[in-house]
């Protein structure tokens, strides 16, 4: 892969993560599982100057249950939202064992299909 | 442990000798390999389909840091010639208009080079080829074969049509033929565009010094690479070195003359630094040359008895933009074995090549043959259902017998070997038909539409003899034998040089397994070296399954000349006379007395160290140069077993039995890995994969995400076995298998589609079978 020049952050919290998306303006991008967006800087057709790397913010993942709900973090992948049906979690989770293969599961993440629309 | 005579090397499973390096990352690929003061190369691509080149300003890329140079097609007007169309089909027309390794003056297909950016970083030049301002004035575009033969645009302006060539092979009298026949089949086949889309792409590492020109390549034709780069750079040819280091697959994309090899070493004498480009994948799949890409319209004569009385093939072969090495030639390869296993009077196969703006056509894993496959296997499974009769039963009818062979064939070629009833009596012993049938009946309530298929195929390889692919003859052009050079050490231990130029199929271990019988070593002892034109003698590489059949002959012939000195060296020892001295248990020995003998390190001793018999040359070396009779002719049977989800047109291969026959087996671990991976592409053209441009000649399947190679989620686990029918064409009865499944997988997968799809009125197929064609084909058949 050669992508255009970027530049490269990992913040340690949420606040930091925020700070540095407003610093980078239009062209910083976030970065979690990486499945949407470095397939497309693969490509150049997306050429960000920033990226934002989230993968390791605390508090982002996993699947719980609130209030009579289901409450999955953003930071959440495929393949744990795939094995949240033994949890109870039904149709969702059941689609989630669908995505792509074991690889691609095991790295993106549902918040970031959701952003990218993809898949 | 040393050979004997009770247990040879040849024939067992050994386990590949290159594995340990390929499976612990320390085999050396060209991106592996550097140099220093090195430039990288990226090119600029044409985004355009067909254009004019108004204008390329290259100020903005040359004024990034780290750049060099950026070179185009106008800089290069000292090449020799343009790019080759080596091996072309004898005594007739071919409309060659010149391909260059950079555009001049006009682009034919969207990835077409028009400049290249040279400097100190690959991801800096990547970063300039984007700032080289390229001003294009569109033309208009034809990427249909059809629209493009019946008229403009053309995609040559010069050359007033788009039809390439125009080749016949005819065999018989197809007119009586056809008079004879009581059922006529006529169908429309299609074998669309598919890539061989190697694991490694290409890349090449140029490096001019002094006089003289080393390029590392991934390529599959070393010294054909060396004698072009030589002519067009016009450097003379021994001041020119090419070596093939690890090569991570071809499948024929790697058999040619490609422009960037010429390019790199152009730009390094030009330069004075080593010059690397490596392919990216989207390159690989933009213009990297790709394969099939024929429309057929295929008739079948024939008795009511299903005796087959005429056959005639009119191909329709679109070859994209350019001729590369060999790229008309190509459809060629299948006509002479266009009539299959089948004993058929008369066969014609009449061929016109046409260009399209899209990427160059040429050999492609079985090139020419899985077409011919495929076309002659589908109309069998028509004919059999036009006339109500078992399909097998119409291929036994009509195939050609054992006693027949040699058989010479319609087509004018002589079939070496075969027994086709054997290997389909083989295949099926691996099948119930009581269980599948009640297996179809359960599934057909759950909305799934079970068929099973076959491929009964032979075809044509170990590409030889020069008789026939020479100038004097009517295939290639080009003389087609195989060297091999065996030199024993000081120590006994030895080197094989091959002509050959494998790249995964495991040959160093194969050829290995030959030498150590005959020279009563380890094969572990036994070192092959290839890919290399500086040592070792003129090779011709590894294509057309011929590795084995020819460059293998031609190693066993060599060893045979190292064993004939070696015995009368031995003999002079033993005072015994040297047609008495046979290998045995590791020791060259007169017969009948085992216990004294000499080891091939003794003999090498004398060889070098002592005293040679008088008369006699020291050393212990020889060189052969292989040119066979004939070709080989594998063949085999093979089944396929498909469900077919009728809600959504999914299809699914559920079980494939392959019995394949290669002559006698050398290493049969080997086989099986060829005759798997052969498979897997063959229901990869079947199922999934398919080159499709658009109306303006964008590439549609640029990525893995559209371009879909089956994995191993795909595919079922394939059931092997064989038969052993020897070739008398060589000393080891060897045939190639390197094409094999990939020829006859095709036609099983489409005829096991068209048996699931027949209850719902459908009655022929053509691929790919996606999911939206065989849904739209139900749907169809349903109004």
């Amino acid at each position: 892969m050669i992508p255009p020049e970027f530049e490269y952050t990992r913040p340690s919290t949420l606040a930091e993560a925020i700070e540095a998306l407003q610093q980078g303006g239009e062209d910083a991008k976030l970065l979690a599982g990486g499945h949407s967006l470095i397939p497309l800087m693969k490509l150049r057709l997306a050429a960000p100057t920033l990226l934002i790397d989230i993968g390791r913010l605390p508090g982002l993942g996993g699947v719980h249950r609130e209030n009579g709900h289901w409450r999955i973090g953003a930071l959440t992948t495929h393949a744990d939202v795939a094995a949240s049906a033994s949890a109870g979690v039904g149709l969702v989770a059941k689609v989630a064992g669908t995505i792509a293969d074991p690889q691609v599961r095991n790295r993106g993440t549902i918040g970031g299909s959701l952003a990218h629309g993809d898949p | 442990m040393s050979a004997t005579a009770e247990t040879p090397h040849v024939g067992r499973p050994l386990r590949r000798k290159e594995d340990p390096r390929l499976i612990t990352g320390r085999a050396r690929y060209i991106d592996d390999i550097t140099m220093p003061g090195t430039l990288w190369a990226a090119i600029v691509r044409s985004p355009e389909a067909h254009a004019r080149i108004a204008s390329i300003e290259s100020a903005a890329a040359l004024e990034r840091p780290g750049i060099h140079a950026v070179y185009t097609g106008e800089d290069m007007h000292d090449l020799g010639g343009p790019l080759p169309m080596a091996w072309a089909p004898p005594g007739i027309e071919i409309n060659n208009p010149p391909h260059w390794p950079l555009a001049r003056g006009t682009v034919k297909h969207v990835g077409d080079p028009v400049a290249v950016v040279l400097g100190e970083d690959r991801y800096a030049v990547v970063d300039a080829a984007e700032d080289v301002v390229v001003e294009y004035e569109p033309l208009p575009v034809v990427t249909d074969p059809e629209a493009a033969l019946n008229g403009a645009p053309f995609v040559h302006e010069e050359l007033g049509t788009n039809k390439v060539h125009e080749w016949s092979l005819a065999g018989g009298d197809l007119e009586a033929g056809f008079a004879d026949a009581e059922v006529t089949i006529e169908r429309r086949v299609i074998n669309h565009r598919i890539a061989g889309a190697p694991i490694e792409p290409r890349g090449v590492l140029a490096d001019y010094r002094a006089g003289s020109m080393t390029l590392y390549t991934s390529t599959q034709v070393p010294h054909f690479v060396r004698l072009f780069a030589a002519l067009l750079l016009g450097i003379s040819e021994e001041r020119v070195r090419v070596v093939a280091p690890e090569v991570g697959g071809g499948f024929g994309a790697k058999l040619q003359v490609c422009g960037e090899e010429i390019l790199a070493c152009w730009c390094s004498r030009r330069t004075g630094h080593p010059v690397k480009w490596i392919e990216t994948r989207s390159e690989n799949m933009a213009v990297t040359h790709q394969g099939r890409d024929q429309i057929a319209h295929v008739k079948l004569g024939a008795k009511r008895d299903g005796t087959i009385t005429a056959y005639h093939v009119k191909i329709l072969a679109d070859l994209g933009a350019y001729n590369m090495m060999m790229t008309p030639l190509i459809p060629s390869l299948g006509a002479f074995v266009m009539g299959g296993c089948y004993k058929i009077p008369a066969v014609t196969t009449d061929i016109t090549g046409v260009f399209t703006n899209k990427c160059p056509t040429d050999a492609i894993r079985g090139a020419g043959r899985p077409e011919a496959t495929h076309m002659i296997e589908v109309m069998i499974d028509q004919l059999a259902a036009e006339l109500g009769i078992d399909r097998l039963e119409v291929r036994r009818r009509n195939f050609i017998p054992p006693e027949d062979f040699p058989a010479a064939v319609a087509t004018g070629v002589v079939y070496d070997s075969g027994n086709y009833a054997g290997s389909l009596d083989k295949l099926l012993t691996h099948l119930d038909q009581a269980a599948f049938e009640a297996e179809r009946e359960r599934l057909r309530a759950q909305g799934i539409y079970r068929g099973i298929g076959f491929s009964t195929y032979t075809e044509i390889c170990g590409l030889a003899p020069s008789r026939i692919t020479g100038p004097t003859g009517v295939g290639v052009g080009a003389g087609l034998w195989e060297s091999a050079m065996v030199r024993v050490h000081n120590t006994g231990a030895v080197t094989v040089y091959t002509g050959t130029s494998p790249h995964g199929q495991g040959l160093e271990t194969a050829f290995a397994q030959i030498v150590a019988d005959k020279l009563g070593v380890d094969p572990q002892v036994v070192e092959v070296v290839h890919g290399d034109t500086a040592i070792g003698p003129e090779g011709r590489g590894t294509y057309g399954s011929r590795s084995l059949a020819n460059g293998g002959e031609a190693v066993a012939k060599a060893t045979d000349k190292v064993v004939l000195k070696a015995a009368k060296i031995v003999a002079a020892e033993l005072e015994a006379a040297p047609e008495d001295i046979e290998v045995r248990d590791g020791k060259f020995s007169v017969k009948g007395s085992p216990d004294k003998g000499l080891t091939l390190a003794e003999v090498a001793g004398i060889a070098y160290i002592g005293a040679v018999p008088e008369g006699m040359e020291p050393g212990l070396e020889e060189t052969t140069f292989n040119d066979p009779e004939n070709f080989v002719f594998p063949f085999g049977a093979h089944a396929c077993v498909v469900d077919v989800d009728a809600a959504t047109g999914k299809v699914s291969v559920v079980r494939y039995v392959a019995v394949d026959d290669c002559g006698n087996p050398v290493n049969p671990l080997l086989i099986d890995g060829q005759v798997h991976g052969g498979i897997a592409f063959g229901i990869g053209q079947a199922l999934y994969e398919h080159v499709q441009y658009d109306d303006e000649g964008q590439l549609v399947t640029g990525t893995f995400v559209d371009y879909t190679l089956p994995t191993a989620a795909e595919l079922p686990s394939f059931e092997t076995d064989h038969t052993v029918t020897p070739s008398p064409v060589n000393s080891m009865g060897v045939k190639g298998v390197g094409e094999a499944g990939t020829i006859a997988a095709s036609a099983a997968v489409t005829n096991a589609v068209i048996d699931a799809l027949r209850p719902l009125g459908i009655s022929y197929i053509n691929m790919p079978l996606s999911p939206m064609r065989v849904w739209q084909a139900i749907e169809e058949a349903g109004r």
